[in-house]
């Protein structure tokens, strides 16, 4: 059965959506209406501070709610929807504190924590809240703290580790996630993708609006690295994340969209009539087209990350319809 | 006075037996105290088990991370205070933990409370810094503290440059709701007193304070206020907190042998005369207890704390913190 999810605000505004969009009374509000409709899991998103390079208005001041403290007050306020970091960026923290989060995050939750990893898409965001380390390489960070993260989250007995940034001695992990073993989710399109994802996760994800080949030929590409693992791309659980828009057709939809903030924000770099082929836009009938084309072509889990819209109520509105209509056809 | 209790999130091995609680015993637990009227639950930060401690060599104590859970507490109540008491500073990041906490207290409607303290194993510290062997904690948490207070408190963009912090152009948004976060500093040091006056709204009285003055908590509080007031602030504008240990029993006696018998009697026994544990509980009958609390709230103190109860099962815990919620605290009510 297809599985759907949806992005929660918590780390959105400025990027995505405008000023003053929604605090933790919306949040809890989404996340409890995601359940009722039925939805399988909520995406919250990992920013610290802002920086020069994500192109805000200078005197702008996003409202950023921490993502796993977030998911946990939105475990208690819900029962059995699924909580994912989508995606934690991994370098920003420490493998041992974030280990220890994440397992209290499942077993509070009572197993129902999704952990997505990523590096960031701001080296200067980066090197803002660690100055210390402005020469560090990143990607390799990340391989040492996925590891890391591997071996404190899964193997029994205590840990050692002496990498080139991180080091850890006899550490134990108690107790462990309450998922065995807890899912992990890696995305994007690094040449290292392949061999991260067959060593750690149980998922990867996919941006709908910037796989350039099928969704199964691009999964293909990982069978090598899963080869060498013993394992099979089948087994893997395959995200799609993507924007919503619903209109009275296209053309609505397409121009609500323009007037959005995002939109206005992505059309600076985006093709509007390519993006929109690629994400859900339009009437219900039409997105569920475009579901079942990308169903087909093997994604597995559809997480409406972004919705086209410039305030919570639209917001609301959007995944309101989009549950009523359009999730029972996939049931 | 204000009365709270500690929640065994991460106190099993050090002060209950092993299997002590699941996460939802926990839940049921805040949620009790918070119909009896306490003010605040406070919850411990312990990551890894290391030798000095002292465990059973293969001792596996359940410990919950301390900013998650009472996350997930918030949700399940509504009025009572969630405290990290204390949070351990040198095993995190300033950036990540003050997002965290202004998250935590956003989320809770203004209900966090932020412990201050360094950790009492340095062998924890350095089994989990690996890369940090030689590092000094003592003046990481004072970076530590001063890094807090920025990110919290500033508008605008803050810098900072430390031996082993350092960040540039950092802005926390949103702040804490609360104005100022409160903030509890403890230690038994001249250090303490200055770091209350530059950063805290409470101090955390020790138990290694105390003991300074032979057990007598009036000398202590007096001698701190005074080292509080040569900073040139007002000790009263202050919260103290004194953290005990709950003994209900039908007696005194009973009490005293209640303590002896249980896991938290003998790990706190293996350290100290008994007479000084005694001497920093409430124990005894409800009568007992409520003269003792009176002593307390005399010296000075504005927040009791059970912070370790003489039991050794959950369900003990329940009882004992019933007991006290109907008995002791209508006593205290103003």
């Amino acid at each position: 059965m297809l599985k759907f999810g949806i992005g929660i605000p918590n780390c959105r505004e400025g990027v995505f959506y405008p000023m003053s969009f929604a605090g933790p009374k919306e949040i809890t509000e989404l996340a409890q209406l995601g359940e009722q409709l039925g939805f399988y899991s909520l995406w919250g998103t990992d920013f610290i501070n802002p920086v020069p390079s994500m192109n805000f208005d200078e005197t702008a001041k996003p409202n950023w709610y921490e993502l796993i403290v977030t998911l946990s007050y939105l475990a208690a306020a819900t029962n059995k929807i699924k909580l994912a970091t989508g995606v934690s960026l991994l370098p920003y923290r420490d493998p041992i504190i974030l280990a220890k989060q994440v397992a209290t995050l499942d077993q509070f939750s009572n197993g129902r924590f999704l952990f997505g990893w990523g590096l960031g898409q701001f080296r200067e965001e980066f090197v803002a809240i660690n100055n210390r380390n402005k020469t560090i390489h990143r990607g390799r960070l990340m391989n040492e703290i996925m590891e890391s993260l591997h071996l404190l989250l899964n193997k029994n007995g205590k840990i050692s580790f002496d990498g080139e940034y991180i080091g850890f001695k006899e550490v134990e992990i108690h107790p462990k996630p309450l998922q065995e073993p807890i899912p992990v989710y890696i995305g994007g399109h690094s040449s290292a993708m392949g061999t991260r994802v067959a060593k750690w996760a149980t998922g990867v994800s996919y941006s709908a609006t910037i796989l350039n080949e099928s969704i199964n030929k691009t999964l293909m590409e990982l069978q090598p690295d899963m080869d060498k693992e013993g394992r099979t791309i089948d087994d893997l659980d395959v995200v799609i994340s993507t924007y919503l828009c619903l209109g009275k057709d296209l053309e609505d939809a397409k121009a609500k969209f323009s007037k959005t903030y995002l939109g206005q924000r992505l059309l600076k770099r985006i093709n509007l009539d390519t993006f929109v082929t690629k994400s859900l836009f339009g009437t219900p009938n039409q997105i569920s087209e475009r579901i079942n084309q990308l169903n087909q072509e093997g994604m597995k889990h559809c997480v409406l990350t972004n919705v086209c819209v410039d305030s919570f109520s639209e917001m609301k509105e959007q995944i309101q319809i989009f549950g009523e209509e359009i999730l029972p056809q996939f049931n | 006075m204000k009365f709270g209790v500690g929640i065994p999130n991460c106190r099993e091995g050090m002060f209950y037996p092993m299997s002590f609680v699941q996460p939802q015993d926990i839940v049921k637990l805040v949620q009790l105290a918070e119909r009896l009227g306490f003010d605040s639950v406070w919850g411990t930060d312990f990551i890894n088990p290391s030798p000095t401690m002292k465990f059973p060599e293969m001792a596996k104590p359940n410990w919950y991370e301390l900013m998650i859970t009472l996350s997930y507490l918030a949700a399940a109540t509504k009025t009572i205070k969630l405290a990290a008491g204390v949070i351990l500073l040198p095993y995190r990041d300033p950036v990540i933990l003050a997002k965290q906490a202004a998250t935590l207290d956003q989320f809770s409607g203004g209900r966090f409370l932020f412990g201050w303290g360094l950790g009492g194993y340095r062998d924890e510290f350095l089994s989990i810094k690996g890369k940090m062997q030689k590092a000094h904690r003592g003046k990481m948490l004072e970076e530590h503290m001063e890094a807090l207070h920025l990110l919290l408190n500033s508008k605008g963009k803050v810098d900072f440059k430390g031996e082993y912090y350092e960040f540039h152009d950092v802005e926390l948004n949103p702040k804490p709701i609360q104005k100022p976060l409160p903030i509890f500093i403890s230690g038994h040091t001249s250090e303490a007193p200055k770091r209350l006056a530059k950063w805290g709204t409470g101090f955390s009285v020790s138990s290694k304070l105390i003991a300074e003055f032979n057990g007598n908590l009036n000398n202590a509080m007096t001698h701190l206020k005074e080292s509080i007031a040569k900073e040139g602030v007002d000790p009263e504008i202050y919260d103290y907190e004194l953290s005990t240990q709950l003994i209900m029993a039908n007696n005194f006696d009973e009490g005293v042998k209640k303590l002896k018998e249980c896991y938290l009697g003998k790990r706190l026994g293996a350290r100290n005369p008994i007479e000084a544990i005694i001497s920093t509980s409430l124990i005894g009958s409800a009568e007992d207890i409520a003269s003792q609390a009176q002593a307390i709230k005399e010296t000075g103190i504005t927040l009791c704390m059970a912070t370790n109860i003489a039991v050794d099962n959950f369900p003990a815990m329940m009882e004992q913190v019933q007991w006290f919620g109907e008995d002791i605290i209508p006593k205290f009510d103003i």
